[in-house]
C-alpha cells in the first residue's frame, strides 16, 4: 500500500512538473522582426491611384513544453500624414515553421510565424486633403503580443504636377546672365509648395556638319556649359537641386552662360520623378552679328577645320561681324581696291553667335589668360574686331599709311599683329 | 647654370620682359601749334576754315596725322589737304570706341612719308568749307608718327590698350582748341546766345586768344549790358552794345597781334572778311549773327 501511495506521489509531482512548464509556457517571450517592406507604386499620384505597402513579418516565440498554442498574430500600424492606416492582413502563416517535418504544435522548443500585410493610401491626409506633393516619411509599427517592432520609410506623392520653366530672357550675350524660374502647379492650377526640382544645363557636342547649335565650332571636345548661381551668387555647377517655396513660389537661380556662342538647354525636373520635366533652349550670342557678304572688293580668307570658312570651306563661320564693322570692312575694301587696285585679304572676325573664338578648339584653354595671348583671338567675341592680312590678294605688302588713316578716320583702332593686321570697329 | 641662378636671372628679367611687351611709345611727342583761318564767302553763304600746322623743333616725333572735330553732323564739305597728306575724310558721329569719340564729327588728314611735318616745320592747307555754321571753338587732336603698337599674332588686348589709346578722349596723340564750324543755337533766343558768346568769350581768354585785360573787360561789360537790355525788352539798347562790342574787335583790341594785323589787313579790302586771330574771328562772325537775328523796329 505504501508502495502505491509513492507511486501515487510520484504521479502527482510529475503532474504539478506538468503543470508548472505548461505554465512558464504562456509566459514565454516571442520577438517580432520586419523583414520586408515593399509600397508600389511609389512615387504614386494620387490623382489617379493609391498605393499599397506590403510589410513582411516574422515571428518567434518560445516555450518549454507541450502545451498547445497559437501564434499571436502581429498588428501592423502604418502612419503617414499624421493619418494611422490600420494594416489590412490579407495572407496569414505563410509558412507555418516546422522542425524536421513535425509540426511545431508537437515540438517542445519553439514556434515561428511569418505574415505579410498589405495596405493602401490615398495620399491623403486625416481631413481628406491631397498631402504636400514630394516625399513623406511613413511609419511602420508592428505589435505582436508584448513584442514590437518599427521601421520607416519614404512614401512619395507625386499628384499631377505641371512643371514650368522660364527663362529671362531666353538669348544672352557669351557670359551672360539669364534668370531660370521653375513653378510646379497641381491640376487645379494651384503652386505646388516644398517641390523639389532638380535643374540642369547641357551643350551640344558636335558630331557632324551642320551642327546648328554648336555656335560656328566645329570641334567637339566638351563644349563648356554655363552654370547656375544661387541668390548669394554661389555658383552651384552646372546641375543643381531646389525646391519651390513654402508658399508655392517659383525656384529661381540664376544662369551664368559660358564665354562661347551656341544653343545651352536647360532642364528642369522633379526630383522625386525625373520623367516630369521641362526644358527651354537658351540662345548664347552676341546679338546682331551679320555675315561679311562675298565681294569683288576683298578676298575672304582663314578657314580651318575647326572653325569653317573660306577657302577650306564654302560654309563661312569666321566672317561674322556688327554693321559697323562690316560697313568699315566694306568701305575700306572698297577704297583700298579703288585706290591699289588690290584687293585686302579679310582674315578672322568673329563666330556667328559671337562668343570665344577658340583659335585651337581648346575652348576655355584656348581663351583663358594666359592661353588667350598665346593661341591669340582674345578679341575676336563681339563682332567689332578683324584680321586683315598685311599681303594683298596678289601678294603685295599692304599700305600701313594709307591703311591706319584709314581705320583711324573711322574711329577704329589699328593694331600690328606682326603677319596681320588687327582692327577694332566699335 | 644652377638653379638658384637661373630662378634669380629669371625673376629680374621678367619684369623688364613684360614691361617691353606692354610699352608702346605714345604719339604725343610732338610741340604743335594750330592756327586757324576763317574767312565768310557771301556768294557761298559758307565760311571757309584754313589750318596751319607748326611742329616746333623741340618735337621729338614728326606730325603724320590732324583732326578737327565738331560737335555736329553734315557741317563740312570741301576737304582739302596739302600735297601727301593723301587721306582728308570726314567721320560721322556715332562711331568709336570711346563715347567722347562718337558724340563728334571729324575731319581728318593723314600722310605718310616723307610729307609728316618734322620737328621745326609747318604745313599749311589743310582746309574745307563750312555752311550752316558759325565759328566755335572746338578740339582738335594731332598725332606724332610712332609705329603702331605689336602684338604677336592673335595677341591683340580686346579693345584701347589702356594706358596707350587713351591717353587723350581721341587716341594716343595731344588735343587742343582750335576754331571750328559749330551749329548756332536754334531757335536763337538772344539772351541765351549772349551767354553763349560770354562762355565763349572766357575760355578764348582761358586760350589766350584774348590776353589784353582792359579790353576783355570792356567786352564782357558791352554783352552783359547787352544781355540786361535784352532781358528788359531794349532791343534797341542790346543792339547798341553789341556793336560797340562788334566795333571793339574790329579795331583790334581784342585780337591779340596776329588778329590786329589780320583785320587790318582785311580793313584794308579784299572779297572777303577774314579773321586769323581765333579770339577776333569768334567775336566777328557771331556778334554779327547775333546782331542780325535781332529783331528791332529801329534795324539800322
Amino acid at each position: 500500500m505504501r508502495r502505491y501511495k509513492n507511486i501515487a506521489m510520484g504521479f502527482a509531482g510529475l503532474a504539478l512538473m506538468a503543470i508548472s512548464m505548461g505554465a512558464s509556457a504562456f509566459s514565454t517571450y516571442n520577438v517580432v522582426f520586419i523583414t520586408g517592406l515593399d509600397a508600389s507604386p511609389n512615387p504614386f499620384n494620387p490623382d489617379r491611384e493609391t498605393s499599397s505597402v506590403s510589410v513582411r513579418t516574422f515571428e518567434y516565440a518560445e516555450w518549454y513544453w507541450l502545451v498547445s498554442s497559437t501564434m499571436v498574430r502581429p498588428t501592423v500600424i502604418v502612419t503617414v500624414a499624421g493619418r494611422p492606416l490600420i494594416a489590412n492582413v490579407t495572407a496569414e502563416r505563410l509558412d507555418p515553421a516546422s522542425f524536421f517535418g513535425i509540426p511545431p504544435v508537437f515540438f517542445f522548443f519553439n514556434q515561428t510565424g511569418e505574415w505579410t500585410h498589405t495596405t493602401t493610401w490615398d495620399g491623403r491626409d486625416l481631413t481628406g486633403t491631397t498631402v504636400t506633393p514630394g516625399p513623406h516619411l511613413a511609419l511602420v509599427n508592428v505589435y505582436a503580443g508584448a513584442a514590437t517592432m518599427f521601421q520607416s520609410f519614404v512614401w512619395d506623392v507625386q499628384p499631377n504636377i505641371q512643371l514650368a520653366l522660364t527663362l529671362t530672357p531666353n538669348a544672352i550675350m557669351p557670359d551672360g546672365t539669364a534668370t531660370a524660374s521653375v513653378t510646379a502647379t497641381d491640376v487645379q492650377g494651384n503652386a505646388v509648395p516644398n517641390y523639389a526640382v532638380r535643374l540642369e544645363a547641357t551643350a551640344p557636342q558636335y558630331t557632324t556638319e551642320p551642327c546648328a547649335d554648336c555656335g560656328g565650332h566645329s570641334h567637339d571636345g566638351g563644349r563648356p556649359v554655363g552654370r547656375f548661381l544661387d541668390a548669394g551668387g554661389a555658383d552651384m555647377g552646372s546641375m543643381t537641386n531646389g525646391a519651390t517655396g513654402p508658399a508655392g513660389e517659383a525656384l529661381t537661380f540664376s544662369y551664368r552662360a559660358d564665354a562661347f556662342g551656341g544653343v545651352d538647354t536647360l532642364r528642369a525636373s522633379a526630383f522625386f520623378q525625373p520623367d516630369l520635366f521641362d526644358t527651354q533652349r537658351l540662345t548664347v550670342r552676341v546679338p546682331n552679328l551679320q555675315p561679311l557678304p562675298n565681294s569683288a572688293d576683298y578676298v575672304k580668307i582663314g578657314g580651318t577645320p575647326r572653325h569653317l570658312g573660306p577657302p577650306l570651306s564654302v560654309t563661312d563661320n569666321n566672317h561674322y561681324g556688327t554693321a559697323t564693322l562690316i560697313a568699315a570692312i566694306q568701305a575700306i575694301s572698297a577704297e583700298h581696291r579703288w585706290t591699289f587696285t588690290q584687293l585686302l585679304q579679310i582674315n578672322d572676325m568673329s563666330l556667328p553667335q559671337g562668343g570665344g573664338f577658340d583659335i585651337s578648339g581648346g575652348w576655355r584653354a584656348d581663351i583663358d589668360t594666359p592661353g588667350c595671348r598665346t593661341r591669340g583671338h582674345c578679341t575676336h567675341r563681339f563682332g567689332t574686331n578683324v584680321d586683315v592680312s598685311d599681303l594683298t590678294a596678289d601678294g603685295s605688302l599692304v599700305n600701313l599709311f594709307w591703311l591706319e588713316p584709314a581705320v583711324i578716320i573711322r574711329n577704329g583702332i589699328f593694331l600690328d599683329e606682326g603677319n596681320h593686321f588687327h582692327l577694332t570697329f566699335q | 647654370m644652377k638653379p638658384v641662378r637661373l630662378l634669380v636671372l629669371i625673376l629680374i628679367l621678367a619684369p623688364i620682359a613684360l614691361q617691353a611687351a606692354d610699352d608702346f611709345e605714345p604719339r604725343n611727342r610732338i610741340d604743335v601749334r594750330i592756327m586757324a583761318k576763317v574767312s565768310f564767302k557771301p556768294k557761298e553763304n559758307a565760311f571757309s576754315y584754313r589750318y596751319t600746322i607748326a611742329n616746333h623743333k623741340a618735337a621729338k616725333q614728326s606730325v603724320w596725322l590732324l583732326r578737327v572735330s565738331m560737335p555736329d553732323d553734315g557741317l563740312v564739305s570741301g576737304i582739302s589737304g596739302p600735297d601727301g597728306w593723301f587721306k582728308p575724310g570726314y567721320t560721322p558721329k556715332g562711331m568709336g570706341w570711346n563715347p567722347a569719340l562718337r558724340s563728334l564729327a571729324f575731319v581728318t588728314w593723314a600722310s605718310q612719308p616723307p610729307f609728316h611735318i618734322a620737328p621745326g616745320q609747318n604745313e599749311k592747307g589743310f582746309s574745307f568749307t563750312s555752311i550752316a555754321s558759325l565759328p566755335g571753338i572746338v578740339d582738335y587732336y594731332a598725332e606724332g608718327y610712332a609705329p603702331p603698337p605689336k602684338f604677336p599674332p592673335g595677341g591683340a588686348p580686346e579693345g584701347p590698350i589702356p594706358g596707350y589709346h587713351d591717353l587723350t578722349p581721341y587716341g594716343p596723340g595731344v588735343v587742343g582748341r582750335t576754331v571750328g564750324p559749330v551749329k548756332p543755337p536754334a531757335p536763337l533766343i538772344p539772351a541765351v546766345f549772349v551767354d553763349y558768346l560770354i562762355g565763349m568769350v572766357e575760355e578764348a581768354v582761358r586760350l589766350g586768344w584774348i590776353q589784353d585785360k582792359e579790353p576783355r573787360h570792356d567786352l564782357l561789360v558791352d554783352l552783359k549790358d547787352a544781355k540786361a537790355a535784352l532781358l528788359r525788352g531794349d532791343t534797341k539798347a542790346a543792339r547798341k552794345k553789341l556793336k560797340d562790342a562788334l566795333d571793339g574787335a574790329h579795331a583790334g583790341k581784342h585780337g591779340g597781334e596776329n588778329g590786329k594785323k589780320e583785320n587790318d589787313r582785311e580793313d584794308r579790302g579784299g572779297g572777303n572778311e577774314e579773321r586769323s586771330a581765333e579770339g577776333a574771328t569768334l567775336l566777328h562772325y557771331n556778334l554779327r549773327y547775333l546782331i542780325a537775328g535781332l529783331q528791332s523796329p529801329d534795324q539800322d
